[in-house]
């Protein structure tokens, strides 16, 4: 494997700044699985359906099985072991006390989904609107009701703000 | 308990975990549906950079016991028997160097004529997916005298229901890493059952059970596609023996759908007789399933199973058959025969009620088991109430449309019935009180989603007197573990809990004596609540000032295994009720209202049973309105075997969804839940929508078209001067 497949990528990540030698094909979930040590993105589908592997990126919610990490270069990127950082997130005391979770694989994308879309200007913070937001994560354990539950209440006091 | 490790990311899946120079492995898989692999040329993959290891089907004869129930499978096979069947696996330094290395593998096939559907595996003359034939015959199952009893019916109902072949689809990829420090072996699998997979991995590799350290610390759910030792988990124990180094194997999705089997299809011929006063008198089932190249089934139980449970009728006669086919392999999904059993008889009972004129809920009530079986006496039955609780909630007489079908939309209501085995077994646990006075639950549960954890804590802290916060709960590693069943068949808190109610009773005890010696007062006037020592409702002393006295941890160890007393017969049982509304035009069905009222014993924990429920009933939806695993009719290949085709239950259809729970007081505790609340779920939609649009479905999933040609059907016999 030569340097031809070789690039140097960097980014911040979690508000620390990374720099690291990617391989140009590399999805940049590998490279946060692998090179950075960040598990918490999950791999259930590695074409861009499921939602698992959601991060923020400037702030955004995006698969990241779906960009190579070369993408990433110069951008802010925020995986879910990022989120309540400083104390704990709102967002991710809700899904708890909603029982918003079972086996816990697809959380980290929801939550990550679920922020994105409560920092959103002008989000529409109903039922419906948190259903069409969270539309591309898949639950198998059909946790769905009571995750619409956990960002409602996020919702309600005071936006979901961290 | 774990919530905050899933929600904040640190959990650790069977993926997520890394070893110093790991190789990373891929399957190599067959290419035709039935044949022999004549040679294999491997030159292509050793050639390939960061390739570690080739190994093939004339490497290495082990045999995967679990891998089929009736004959002999080899983990990596020359006899192939489906596209995808695996012949050998890469080990590389690098995941691209696996894949890589997988494709430049060429095996040249001496290739069999293959059969993909029922009716060809059974025709004269068909190909054979095994040697001695390709029907797999079960028992026959009932009670009574089914001639005698159809005598006596006035009304004589019978049809035809499929239900097609499904995946579990568990969002967590297979992935399983191994290594061996001398003749003793670690895996880190995704199991649902840590000691089934380590006795199934010792069995197959010819190694003492005692050699062989299972841990599963998370698991990304299962639906029972992961009770036993895995291929998976064999490549990657074989590769690390044969490479010397620590090796994962990851499936992808697709690998999923092809190589890791899901519910297979039936199809089911059912009558139903019943007296001129619609009361059943006899039922009869008849089954085929396609059962795929292998069957995970467990034996001894049917492949369709159930309905035999649900009714007072004088007779039930059932007989069911597997038959093989050269497509992939099936196995236990979420209550393994029971949702096709319970879309055809509650579906059938339906139209019986319909043709009777019957109120659907009435007729179920009126004919809802009472003796089981004709003969056996339940432990507990709420299902009458579970029908009248569930009726009242979700609002039965208004949501049932009176036969008005609007142009555009149309809404209807449905109700199916459901019951559930709930077994009892062995189950063994160890609680301790520690020196700093914390309670310490050791059992060999794995948590894959259903709680089984926080159940137990809360089983530990109501029998010891000690507050949940002070429970800790070790799972998950063979090492250390007292046995527990795996999580499958609904059994955790039945057999295990039961255990650890056992040992958590015994530790009170023990810290009451020990209380008694440093107060002196007599162990029987004392009691233990929310941590302290209660003497006449005043408190005397924390259990941590017991605990400091300890010289050691105080150990209450306890292996329960209850029987059911000879003509009894345990069961859950279920009332679900759907309201649809079904667009005329597109066919487009849309559930808006579901209540499922649910007999499980004393519930443990009402939320996580709350959301096994919900969990149940998306799967449920899935089943009847989208999911449906395509074969190729060229190669029996897998022709949707990815998310984006295979439609799982999205968030956006989630309806209002109501669990209610009929504590009934049975004589051996909790009942059966994880697995009951998906069963009657696509015959109480079906059934709803028959009261929207009068068009009975007998084939699930009912996809627009199928619900569109429906209508248009019922349009065109209406029409004026139509035939």
């Amino acid at each position: 494997m030569s340097g031809k497949w070789k690039r140097q990528v960097s980014f911040t990540v979690n508000g620390a700044s990374q720099s690291l030698e990617a391989d140009v094909r590399d999805t940049l979930l590998d490279t946060l699985r692998d090179r950075v040590g960040l598990t918490g993105p999950k791999k259930g589908c590695d074409e861009g359906v499921c939602g698992a592997c959601s991060i923020l990126l400037d702030g955004r919610a995006v698969c990241s099985c779906s960009m190579l990490a070369v993408e990433a270069h110069g951008s802010n990127v925020v995986t879910i072991e990022g989120l309540g950082k400083d104390g704990e997130d709102r967002l991710q005391l809700s899904f708890i006390a909603h029982d918003a979770m079972q086996c816990g694989f697809c959380t980290p994308g929801q939550i990550i989904a679920a922020r994105s879309f409560l920092d959103s200007p002008g989000a529409d913070l109903t039922a419906e609107g948190i259903k069409n937001a969270l539309s591309g994560n898949i639950c198998r354990c059909g946790c769905y009701a009571n995750i619409i539950e956990a960002v409602l209440a996020a919702a309600r006091s005071g936006g979901g703000e961290p | 308990m774990d919530a905050l490790e899933r929600a904040t990311g640190v959990a650790r899946y069977a993926a997520d975990w890394k070893k110093k120079d790991m190789l990373y492995a891929r399957i190599i898989t067959s290419t035709v549906p039935n044949g022999r692999v004549v040679e294999i040329d491997k030159s292509g993959a050793s050639g390939t950079e960061g390739v570690v290891d080739v190994v093939t089907c004339f490497d290495d004869r082990t045999i995967w016991h679990a891998g089929e129930r009736e004959h002999e499978r080899r983990l990596f096979t020359d006899r192939v028997r489906f596209v995808g069947d695996c012949i050998g696996a890469v080990a590389a330094r690098t995941r691209m160097a696996a894949q890589k290395g997988s494709e430049a593998v060429r095996a040249r096939y001496e290739e069999y004529q293959a059969t993909f559907t029922i009716e060809s595996s059974l025709r004269e003359g068909a190909p054979k997916v095994w040697d001695d034939g390709n029907v797999l015959k079960t028992r026959n199952y009932g009670y009574g005298d089914v001639e005698e009893a159809f005598g006596a019916c006035s009304v004589i109902v019978e049809g035809e229901y499929e239900t097609a072949r499904v995946h579990n689809s568990q969002l967590e990829p297979a992935a399983s890493l191994a290594w061996w420090e001398g003749d003793r072996l670690t895996v880190v699998a995704a199991t649902q059952s840590i000691f089934g997979c380590r006795n199934g991995i010792a069995r197959d590799l010819g190694i003492p059970a005692d050699n062989v350290r299972v841990i599963t610390k998370y698991k990304g759910g299962g639906f029972g596609n992961k009770a036993d030792s895995m291929n998976y988990d064999l490549i990657a124990a074989i590769l690390a023996r044969r490479t010397g180094r620590p090796v994962m194997v990851e499936y992808s999705r697709s690998d999923e759908f092809t190589s890791v089997h899901g519910r297979w299809s039936s199809r089911q011929k059912l009558r139903l007789g019943c007296d001129q006063s619609g009361n059943v008198l006899a039922l009869e089932v008849n089954a085929m399933c396609d059962i795929g190249a292998y069957t995970r089934r467990i034996k001894p139980f049917n492949f369709v199973d159930g309905a035999q449970s649900y009714y007072s009728c004088r007779a039930f006669r059932g007989e069911d058959a597997g038959v093989y086919t050269n497509t992939p392999a099936t196995g236990h999904m979420r209550a393994p025969s029971g949702p096709q059993s319970c879309f055809a008889s509650e579906t059938i009972m339906d139209e019986a009620a319909f043709r009777l004129g019957i109120d659907p809920l009435q007729f179920r009530l009126r004919n809802m088991v009472r003796v089981a079986h004709n003969s056996e006496t339940l432990t507990s039955n709420g299902l009458e109430e579970c029908l009248r609780a569930g009726a009242e909630a979700f609002g039965w007489k208004e949501r049932r449309n009176a036969g008005a079908v609007a142009a555009e939309t149309s809404t209807g209501a449905g109700v199916a019935i459901a019951a559930w085995h709930s077994r009892l077994g062995r189950g063994e646990a160890a609680v301790s009180l520690t020196r700093d006075g914390r309670i310490v639950v050791r059992t060999g549960v794995v948590d894959i989603g259903t709680g089984a954890k926080t159940t137990m804590a809360v089983i530990a802290s109501r029998n010891t007197g000690m507050p949940i916060e002070s429970v800790d709960v070790e799972w998950g590693d063979t090492e250390g573990s007292p046995y527990s069943v795996g999580e499958s068949g609904s059994r955790t808190t039945a057999f295990t809990g039961t255990a650890v109610k056992a040992a958590s009773t015994a530790l009170r005890g023990r810290i009451l004596e020990k209380a008694s010696g440093i107060s002196g007062i007599a162990p029987g006037s004392l009691e233990i609540r929310n941590g302290a020592v209660l003497n006449a409702g005043r408190k005397l002393l924390a259990v941590e000032d017991v605990a400091e006295t300890l010289e050691s941890e105080l150990v209450e160890k306890a292996a329960t295994e209850p029987a059911l007393p000879k003509g009894t017969e345990r069961l859950s049982f279920a009332a679900h009720f759907a309201e649809v509304e079904v667009d005329s035009e597109t066919g487009a069905v849309r559930v808006l209202k579901y209540v499922a009222a649910h007999d499980s014993g004393p519930i443990v924990n009402s939320l996580t049973a709350t959301s096994q429920v919900h969990g149940g009933v998306i799967m449920g939806m899935g089943m009847a309105l989208t999911e449906q695993l395509l074969i190729s009719d060229y190669d029996g290949s897998v022709l949707n075997g990815s998310f984006m085709l295979y439609r799982l239950p999205n968030i956006k259809q989630t309806p209002d969804i109501q669990a209610i729970f009929i504590n009934t007081d049975d004589p051996f505790g909790p009942k059966s839940l994880g697995e009951i609340t998906l069963v009657p779920v696509a015959a109480a939609i079906g059934n709803a929508i028959f009261n929207a649009t009068g068009v009975r479905l007998r084939r699930t999933p009912f996809t627009p078209e199928r619900v569109a040609a429906g209508i248009e059907g019922k349009r065109s016999e209406s029409l004026p001067g139509a035939r």
